[in-house]
């Protein structure tokens, strides 16, 4: 027996899923989280019968025709692939809203059961809703849930089973259903439909306050979302994120877990002894075991950054970012939705690009996905928290300003885009429902952190354990399979490899191999930054550098790298700026739909990567010393070609919005 | 017989990590370790086209 959870978007789809199936799907209070299906099977404590039930979790959708893609998943699963049941999950505190689909779906010759969610806030808000009346005039089973702590969950699922097969009569048309509207009598049936609505909810509902009164969280809003002081709201809040996982509560934590792996290092080396063979004990130790602890050392950083995130998105603040960031994001020719792919890519680029389905203009869909990637991901977190350690006393400034230039960044390409593709595209409007704020769940914020740090293990136990193997293996031999000797490190495999491309990076500040070695790891996983700078300078600990034993502090780790306070600056935004993966690449490729633009946004975020740091370290090193970094001027032979081109493009004869959209037919 | 010894240790490492990264492209979860895995269910997220396939037509503004 399948079932589908189909629902408004924040209805609290996924939070019932997850309480149903005992899955751990990502959550937010704000509609647009989820953009794909997911399934599976409810919990045997829920259900006690013997067929097996699968749950298949859709996207939000306010109607059945769809208005953009990822609601077109919704209205396709639910006709293509018939489920048994549909269980429409309705947010009980916005009924009128909510119903106006739940008519379309009954419509479908599918068995629909009704679960009117959110009923702790309905009590809270003292309405009153008469169910039975409510399930008589829909003619379907109508049961009060809420997700949040388990209620009727049970009930819930004996109902869908037994409507299984049965046909429902129909609540509003008997004659023509909705999938037999024509686009023309699409505006006036449905008009006629929401007036249905209206009249329904009317006679069932009662409601103690009205809707149109200012409340608390209205009173919140009028703060927090202010034209010109939700910025600077936004901006301490990150300072306070960034300041606390980075730089007081993360590196207090992140001291045992460094203590734990480094005496796990040195037992292994005492194991080892004299006795065995110096290229296979350097392998274990350095590469393997050296290179994956210095990643893992950052997991409690990441851990509280994410428990702090998921608070913050799960008291709604998160969706009043989106409305104050709209009024700047619409000038430049994105709308306000093209936050919440930029808020999502903060965890991670990939999901962050795939949640540009919920943006309906082409243009705008495109333009997000290729600059989301800008905003940095939990797996560049390392980086900002390493540099920002060893170069800038752990100031949280540093993570704070590297989301702000990202923004920045945003905000610049989004406008170049908008002057290569020319002005043609639609202008939108946006509107998004706000989410009521509540006090954040502690449990799901540790539920965010401890999925965001499973898969930070998982990975660093992966690929940057068979990346730091390789890197190490590299650096220790040369193309004749003989080991590297001490000092002759030049002529390893790895440098050979390396040093063409630090050539290029000399204009910005950082040319040694060692250095272009790791930035290039760093397109296979952004983690593997740190990795392969702990292998290449052995160096296994980042975190409490002061108490290193082989480099005395902070300032020695910075002399081994051969960096000034400048170009580690401009190495940190390069890695920060350029592509974030192949994978995230990968995912610009499916969202994009034109190798075209493929093309451009991957040689646009390696140019914005590459710019930004040689103004960082160029601007810098003259602020600094008063004269030009190494390699001045071919870095700015190559810049200027890289802003000519972009120039050429944005005054050449533009393709009309129409062809545009005829490409992606 | 101590070289061995670590030479097996690294080889068994070195292939649990591979083993666990073709399981996951086997199960089409792309990148491994990624928090959103599961989002993505058995089909990799990147590559997930569903959207596309929509016989329902997209009205009109």
């Amino acid at each position: 027996m399948r079932i589908a959870l189909a629902g408004n978007p924040n209805s609290g789809k996924t939070t019932l899923f997850n309480a149903i199936t005992g899955r751990v799907e990502h959550v937010g209070n704000w509609p647009g989280v989820t953009v794909a299906k997911k399934e599976g099977d409810v919990k045997k404590e829920l259900y006690k019968g013997k067929k097996r039930i699968r749950v298949v979790d859709l996207p939000g959708a306010y109607s059945i025709a769809p208005f953009t893609s990822e609601e077109s998943v919704t209205s396709t699963f639910i006709k293509n692939e018939q489920p048994d049941v549909i269980i429409n999950i309705v947010d009980a505190t916005n009924l009128s809203r909510s119903l106006l689909f739940t008519t379309q779906l009954l419509e479908l010759n599918i068995p629909v059961v009704v679960a009117l969610n959110k009923k702790d806030l309905v009590d809270k808000k003292s309405i009153d809703i008469d169910v039975e009346k409510l399930s008589k005039k829909l003619h379907c089973p109508v049961v009060k849930t809420a997700s949040l702590n388990g209620a009727g969950l049970e009930e819930l699922l004996i109902k869908a089973e037994e409507v299984v097969g049965t046909v429902q009569k129909r609540s509003f048309t008997e004659e023509k259903t909705f999938l037999a509207f024509t686009e023309e009598d699409y505006e006036g049936k449905e008009k006629e439909r929401f007036r249905l609505v209206e009249s329904l909810v009317k006679d069932i509902e009662v409601r103690q306050v009205a809707t149109a009164k200012e409340n608390g969280s209205d009173q919140i809003d009028r703060i927090v979302a202010h034209k010109y002081l939700g910025i600077p709201i936004f901006a301490a809040a990150m300072f306070l994120v960034f300041h606390l996982s980075q730089s007081t509560v993360g590196p207090f934590l992140a001291d045992f877990l460094t203590g734990w792996i480094d005496a796990f290092g040195e037992g292994v080396a005492n194991l080892l002894g004299e006795n065995v063979s110096p290229v296979l004990s350097a392998l274990l130790i350095d590469g393997i075991i050296g290179g994956v602890g210095a990643v893992v050392g950052f997991l409690p950083l990441i851990m509280v950054l994410f428990f702090l995130l998921g608070l913050m998105e799960d008291s709604g603040y998160m969706a009043r970012v989106a409305v104050v960031m709209d009024r700047y994001l619409k000038r430049v020719g994105l709308s306000g939705k093209s936050i919440i792919p930029m808020v999502i890519g903060t965890g991670c680029a990939i999901p962050g690009i795939m949640a540009t389905r919920t943006i309906k203009d082409v243009r705008q869909r495109r333009t997000t996905a290729m600059l989301t990637p800008f905003m940095p991901c939990g797996a560049k977190l390392p980086i900002i928290a390493l540099f920002s350690g060893v170069f800038f006393q752990n100031s949280a400034w540093i993570g704070t300003s590297m989301y702000f230039v990202g923004i920045f960044i945003i905000i610049l390409g989004a406008l170049m885009v908008k002057k290569i593709t020319g002005e043609g595209a639609a202008r939108s409007f946006f509107i998004m429902e706000l989410p009521e704020y509540r006090v954040p769940s502690i449990k799901r914020a540790l539920l965010s952190m401890w999925s965001q740090g499973k898969a930070f293990v998982v990975k660093a136990a992966t690929i940057i354990l068979l990346c730091n193997a390789a890197i190490h293996m590299m650096q220790s031999f040369t193309w004749n399979f003989q080991v590297v000797e001490e000092g002759m490190e030049a002529t390893s495999i790895l440098a050979s490899i390396a040093t063409p491309f630090s050539i290029l990076l000399i204009p910005l500040g950082f040319g040694a191999w060692q250095l272009a070695a790791a930035a290039i790891t760093g397109f296979i996983a952004k983690e593997n930054v740190v990795g392969t700078l702990a292998v290449v300078y052995g160096i296994t600990n980042f975190i409490n550098v002061e108490e290193f034993e082989l480099i005395s502090g902070a300032g020695d780790v910075a002399s081994a790298m051969g960096l000034t306070t400048v170009s580690a600056l401009a190495y940190l935004v390069f890695n920060l700026f350029t592509p974030p993966c192949f994978a995230a690449i990968g995912a610009m490729n499916a969202e994009l739909e034109s190798k075209k633009w493929l093309a451009g946004g991957v040689s646009f975020q390696l140019g914005m990567g590459y710019v930004v740091a040689f103004l960082v370290y160029q601007v810098g090193t003259l602020v600094t010393t008063g004269a030009f970094g190494q390699g001045f001027l071919p870095g700015l032979v190559a810049v200027s070609l890289m802003v000519g081109t972009v120039l050429y493009f944005m005054y050449r004869k533009k393709p009309s919005y129409e062809e545009e959209l005829k490409e992606m037919a | 017989m101590g070289d061995l010894l670590v030479l097996l240790v690294i080889v068994g490492v070195l292939f649990m990590a591979s083993w666990k990264l073709y399981r996951d492209k086997k199960n089409g979860i792309k990148c491994s370790g990624c928090a959103y895995g599961k989002t993505c269910g058995t089909t990799v997220c990147s590559e997930d086209k569903s959207y596309k396939k929509s016989t329902i037509p997209v009205l009109k503004k």
